[in-house]
C-alpha cells in the first residue's frame, strides 16, 4: 500500500492464494467452483470483492477511507491479486488498518501490509487474534 | 564525484570488532557427536534403527464408510535399549470428539458470522480408532493405555536388544469426510452418481520411531507435524467391494484375482511403454459407477522397506500407467482418477509421476521401490511410499485455467517427490517440518524447471521469499522451529529452506559443489533417519565450504537480507603529466553548472567594464590556469626520472577506482554480487563472498578498479540473495515500481476470453 500525493489516494495490492479463495467460495455455496468462474460469473466477483474489501479496512484520523477494487489478476502460480485504491484524500493523520481477510478461515495464517513510502518498506504483521494496527508512518 | 588522488596510501587499520555473531562457529546449538552421529555428518559406527513389519487383513464397508482391521505387527528392537513399553500412534484420533487439535484453536466471535460457521462448530462425527484389543501372538491379552494420539503397550519383560516381538490389534474407525472435516485422508462423496472414492493413510495403529535422538518419538499428534515412522515389511489384504479398482503402497500379489484379463493385459502392457497405457478406461469406470457391485474381492499387496502404508479404492477410477527406468531398474509410473479429474489427469499425471522419478533420482537418490503412484483427490495433497493423493479438478466442460494446470502439476511433482524425502530420507516430520518439506520443495523446483523451462514455480528462487522476510520479525519463526510452533507454515517450512538451498547451490557454493554435497546427504541417510545436524554437516563436510553463518542466520535466525550501496565515491590516479592533468581539470570546470544570473547576463549586460577597458585585466584576470608551461613540463620530466617505467605506465592507464560503501540493514549476511555498467554499455560482474563481512558485520567497503567509468553499479542484479529492499541496491539510486504502479502500466482493457472472440470476430 502507497500514499499516491498526486491522485490524492491510498492504493493497495492484495496478494491471495486462488486455491484459498476457490475453497471457501465453495464451502459457502455447497458447491464446487474454479477460481476461473468465480471470476468469470458477476456475483461471485463481487462476493468476493466485497469479502476483500471488508477484510481489509483503513482509517485516517479515525474516519474509515472508502476503497474501491479497480482490477484483479491471476497469475499462472495460483496468485491471486486484487488492486485496490481509496477515496481521494488528504494525507493527514494517523493511519489504521484492520486486516483480518479470511483469518476465520484460516485462523493459522498471517496476513501482512507493506505500507511504502518514498521506496521504503513498512512491514506490519496482523494475525487472527491481532488483526489492526497503527501505521507508524507520518504524513 | 570524481575525485583525484596523488598516491594510494593503504592504512592498517586494527579495530576489529571482537564480537563477530554471525561467523561463529555452530557449537552448542548441535547436538555433541557420538557414535550414532558421527562429526561428519554420517551415521555413525553403532548407528541402529528399529524395524517395524507389518500384516494386515482389512475391510473397507463402502455402505457405512467404516474401515475394520486386524494388524499384526512384528517390532525389532535394533537398539541397545531394552524397552519396557512400546509406543505406537493412533493419528485418527485427532477426530476424536475430545481431541487436542479442536481444543487448542484460537477462536474470536467473529469466526461465527454465519449460521454455516456455527453449524461448522457443532459439527459432530464420531472418529477416532475404536481399539478393540491387543494380543500376544498366544492370544493372550495385552495390557495397554492409550494418550490421546499415543498407545503405549506395556511389555510384560521388557524388549532385549536384538530381539523381537509380535502382537495383535484389533481395530475399527468410521471414515471422515474429508469434504466436509477435512483432513489428509478420507472419502470424497459424489451427488451425481453416488458413489465414494477413498483416499486412506494413517489408517492402523503404527509404530513410534524409538532412536537415539528422541528416544521414543511419541509427541501428540496434533495435526500439523506429521509423522516419523521406522521402516519395515507390509503384507496387506484389502477387502472392497469387487468393482473397486484399488491403488496401495507396494506390488498387488494376486493381479489374476482381482483383475480382468484385458486389464491384466494392458497392465503387461504398460510395464513396457514409456507413455501412459489406459488399463481402466474411462468408459469402463463410468459404467461400475452405474453398476454398483454388492460383492466383494480382497486385492493383496505386499510392500519392502517402507515407512508406512497407504490406499486407495473406489469404483470411479480410471487407471493408467507407464514405466519409467532409473539406475537400470523399471518403475512402474501409475494415475487413478475420476473422470472428474479429466482432461487434465489423463493427459499430465502419469507423465509428471515418471518425471519426478527421473529427475528427483538425479539429484538425490535412485528410486528403489517398483511403483510410484498419483491418486487424485480434491483440494489436497498428501503422500505416503509410493503413493500420494494430489488434487487438481477442471471444470464441468473440461476447461481450467492455467493456474489450475500448474496447480496440479506442482502438487504431483511436490508429493510424489515426497517419496523421497521422508519416505526414503527418513526425517522426523513431528519435529522438523523443513527436513521433508524444504528439501522436497528445493527438488521440486529443480524438477519443475526441468518440465517445463520457465515454469512458474511458486517456491525455490530466491526473490520469492522476500516478501515473507520483510516482516515483523516478532511473527516470523526461525525455521529451526518444531513442527507446531511455526508462523507461516508454508512460508517458513517450504518456502524458506528450499531457498536457501537454492541460494547455496546457486550463490555460495556453485551447483557442482552443492549438489555433490546434497546427493552425499541423500546417499548417506536413505533407508535411515537423519537430523538436522546430519544435514548441516554433511554439506560442510562433503563441499569444504564453511556454512556455519548461513545455517546461524538462514536457519536458527529469522533476520532477512538487506543490503544496500549507501555512498559510491570515484577516483582517478594522478598521472602527474600536466597536459593530462590539466586538460582534465579544464573538462571538469566546463562541466560545472552555471548560476543562471550568469547565462541570463552573458545577453542582457552589453558589455562589461573590463570588456571597454583593456587596462583593467591584470596577471590573474589573463592567466590560463589550464596552459601547461615550461616549468610544468619540467617538473613533469624530472618526476619521470625519478619513477619506474611500471609505474609510469599505471599512472597513465586512466584507471578509475571506485570506493563503494555497504550498509547490512537487514542483518543476514550475504555475498555481494555486483554489476557494474559502464559508460560505453558494456558490463562486467564481480562475486565478493559473504566472508568480507566476517569482521565488519553492518558496514563494510571495497576498492573496484576499472579501465572505464562506470555509470551504474547494480547489488544483487539475478536477484540471488533475497534482498528485501531493492530500492537501496543501485548507484545512482532508482526506486523499484511498486505492484500497484507495475499494475498501472500494464492494466489489461479485456481478460483473455474477451480477448479470444475479437480474435473469433475477425475469423468469422
Amino acid at each position: 500500500m502507497e500514499y499516491y500525493p498526486t491522485e490524492q489516494q491510498f492504493q493497495a495490492s492484495l496478494t491471495l492464494t486462488a486455491h484459498d479463495i476457490a475453497f471457501i467460495t465453495s464451502k459457502k455455496h455447497g458447491h464446487d467452483f474454479t477460481i476461473d468462474q468465480i471470476l468469470r460469473t458477476d456475483s461471485l466477483r463481487l462476493e468476493l470483492e466485497q469479502l476483500v474489501l471488508s477484510g481489509f479496512t483503513l482509517t485516517q484520523n479515525m474516519q474509515p477511507l472508502f476503497f474501491k477494487v479497480d482490477g484483479h489478476d491471476l497469475q499462472e502460480n495460483g496468485d491471486l491479486i486484487f488492486y485496490l485504491s481509496s477515496e481521494e484524500t488528504p494525507r493527514n493523520g494517523i493511519l489504521q488498518l484492520s486486516f483480518p481477510l479470511l483469518s476465520n478461515y484460516f485462523p493459522d495464517q498471517q496476513n501482512k501490509a507493506d505500507f511504502l513510502k518514498h521506496g521504503k518498506h513498512h512491514v506490519l504483521t496482523f494475525l487472527a487474534t491481532d488483526s489492526s494496527k497503527e501505521i507508524p508512518v507520518t504524513p | 564525484m570524481k575525485k583525484t588522488i596523488l598516491f594510494l596510501f593503504f592504512l592498517a587499520v586494527c579495530a576489529v570488532p571482537w564480537a563477530q555473531k554471525k561467523f561463529a562457529q555452530l557449537d552448542v546449538e548441535l547436538p555433541t557427536p557420538n557414535e550414532y552421529r558421527n562429526a561428519a555428518g554420517a551415521p555413525g559406527h553403532a548407528y541402529y534403527q528399529q524395524q517395524a513389519d507389518y500384516k494386515m487383513n482389512l475391510v473397507l464397508d463402502d455402505a457405512k464408510q467404516k474401515l475394520m482391521g486386524t494388524e499384526v505387527i512384528t517390532y525389532t528392537n535394533n537398539s541397545p535399549d531394552a524397552l519396557p513399553y512400546l509406543w505406537l500412534q493412533l493419528d485418527q484420533n485427532i477426530y476424536d470428539a475430545h481431541s487436542d487439535t479442536k481444543l487448542i484453536e484460537v477462536e474470536k466471535m467473529e469466526d461465527f458470522k454465519s449460521l454455516g460457521d456455527i453449524q461448522k462448530r457443532f459439527f459432530y462425527y464420531d472418529g477416532g480408532f475404536k481399539v478393540e484389543s491387543i494380543t500376544s501372538t498366544s492370544g493372550q491379552a495385552m495390557r495397554y493405555y492409550i494418550n490421546k494420539t499415543m498407545l503405549r503397550i506395556d511389555l510384560s519383560t521388557p524388549l532385549a536388544p536384538k530381539s523381537s516381538i509380535s502382537f495383535t490389534v484389533k481395530w475399527w474407525y468410521n471414515i471422515n469426510d474429508r469434504m466436509a472435516v477435512g483432513g489428509r485422508s478420507g472419502y470424497e462423496y459424489f451427488e451425481k452418481d453416488k458413489n465414494y472414492l477413498y483416499t486412506l493413510a494413517q489408517f492402523f495403529p503404527r509404530m513410534c520411531v524409538y532412536s537415539d535422538v528422541t528416544g521414543w518419538q511419541n509427541k501428540q499428534f496434533l495435526g500439523r507435524g506429521e509423522f516419523t515412522l521406522p521402516f519395515g515389511n507390509y503384507d496387506v489384504m484389502i477387502q472392497v467391494p469387487s468393482d473397486h479398482i484399488v491403488a496401495a503402497t507396494g506390488e498387488l500379489q494376486n493381479g489374476a484375482e482381482v483383475l480382468t484379463a484385458i486389464q491384466r493385459q494392458r497392465f503387461d502392457q504398460a510395464k513396457k511403454s514409456n507413455s501412459p497405457i489406459l488399463i481402466v478406461t474411462q468408459a469402463e469406470a463410468e459404467a461400475a459407477e452405474k453398476e454398483k457391485k454388492s460383492s466383494t474381492k480382497t486385492w493383496r499387496f505386499k510392500a519392502t522397506n517402507v515407512r508406512d502404508f497407504a490406499f486407495a479404492s473406489s469404483r470411479k477410477f480410471i487407471w493408467d500407467a507407464q514405466n519409467v527406468t532409473v539406475g537400470g531398474k523399471n518403475i512402474l509410473c501409475m494415475s487413478y482418477y475420476p473422470k472428474e479429474g479429466n482432461p487434465l489427469w489423463e493427459r499430465f499425471s502419469t507423465k509428471l509421476v515418471a518425471h519426478t522419478i527421473k529427475t528427483y533420482s538425479k539429484y538425490t537418490v535412485d528410486y528403489p521401490y517398483p511403483v510410484a503412484i498419483s491418486v487424485h483427490s480434491k483440494w489436497i495433497g498428501m503422500e505416503y511410499p509410493m503413493i500420494c493423493f494430489n488434487g487438481g479438478r477442471p471444470e464441468e466442460d473440461g476447461t481450467y485455467t492455467e493456474s489450475e494446470k500448474y496447480g496440479m502439476w506442482g502438487v504431483i511433482i511436490h508429493e510424489v517427490g515426497h517419496n523421497f524425502f521422508p519416505m526414503i530420507i527418513n526425517s522426523d516430520e513431528r519435529q522438523w517440518t523443513w527436513m521433508d518439506e524444504g528439501l522436497n520443495t528445493f527438488v521440486q523446483y529443480l524438477t519443475e524447471q526441468e518440465w517445463e523451462r520457465g515454469y512458474p514455480s511458486r517456491r525455490g528462487p530466491a526473490h520469492l521469499i522476500a516478501d515473507y522476510m520483510r516482516g515483523d520479525q516478532k511473527f516470523i519463526s526461525p525455521i529451526m522451529t518444531n513442527s507446531e510452533s511455526i508462523f507461516q507454515f508454508g512460508n517458513n517450512a517450504y518456502g524458506k529452506p528450499a531457498t536457501g538451498l537454492n541460494i547455496l547451490r546457486e550463490t555460495i557454493m556453485g551447483r557442482e559443489l552443492f549438489d555433490y554435497a546434497f546427493k552425499t546427504y541423500c546417499e548417506r541417510w536413505k533407508f535411515k533417519h537423519p537430523s538436522p545436524a546430519d544435514f548441516f554437516r554433511t554439506m560442510e563436510d562433503a563441499s569444504a565450504v564453511d556454512l556455519d553463518w548461513f545455517w546461524r542466520g538462514w536457519f536458527y535466525g529469522t533476520q532477512p537480507v538487506d543490503i544496500a550501496i549507501k555512498e559510491v565515491k570515484w577516483f582517478q590516479l594522478n598521472s602527474q603529466n600536466p597536459a593530462v592533468e590539466k586538460a582534465f581539470l579544464k573538462e571538469q570546470a566546463n562541466e560545472k553548472d552555471v548560476h543562471i544570473g550568469v547565462t541570463r547576463n552573458e545577453h542582457s549586460i552589453k558589455q562589461t567594464v573590463n570588456e571597454r577597458d583593456t587596462l583593467i585585466d591584470d596577471y590573474y584576470a589573463k592567466r590560463n590556469l589550464y596552459f601547461v608551461d615550461a616549468l610544468d613540463q619540467q617538473e613533469y620530466e624530472e618526476f619521470k626520472t625519478k619513477t619506474s617505467d611500471k609505474d609510469l605506465a599505471l599512472l597513465n592507464a586512466g584507471k578509475h577506482f571506485y570506493e563503494v560503501n555497504f550498509e547490512n540493514i537487514g542483518g543476514m549476511v550475504m555475498p555481494l554480487i555486483l554489476r557494474f555498467t559502464f559508460a560505453d554499455d558494456s558490463t562486467e560482474i564481480q562475486r565478493i563472498p559473504v566472508e568480507i563481512w566476517r569482521q565488519y558485520e553492518d558496514k563494510v567497503s571495497k576498492v573496484f578498479i576499472f579501465d572505464k567509468e562506470v555509470k551504474e553499479i547494480r547489488l544483487d542484479p539475478f536477484l540471488e540473495t533475497a534482498d528485501v529492499d531493492l530500492n537501496n541496491n543501485t548507484w545512482p539510486e532508482i526506486i523499484q515500481p511498486s505492484r500497484y504502479q507495475l499494475f498501472k502500466q500494464n492494466q489489461p482493457k479485456e481478460n483473455p476470453m474477451q480477448r479470444q472472440k475479437r480474435v473469433d470476430a475477425i475469423k468469422n
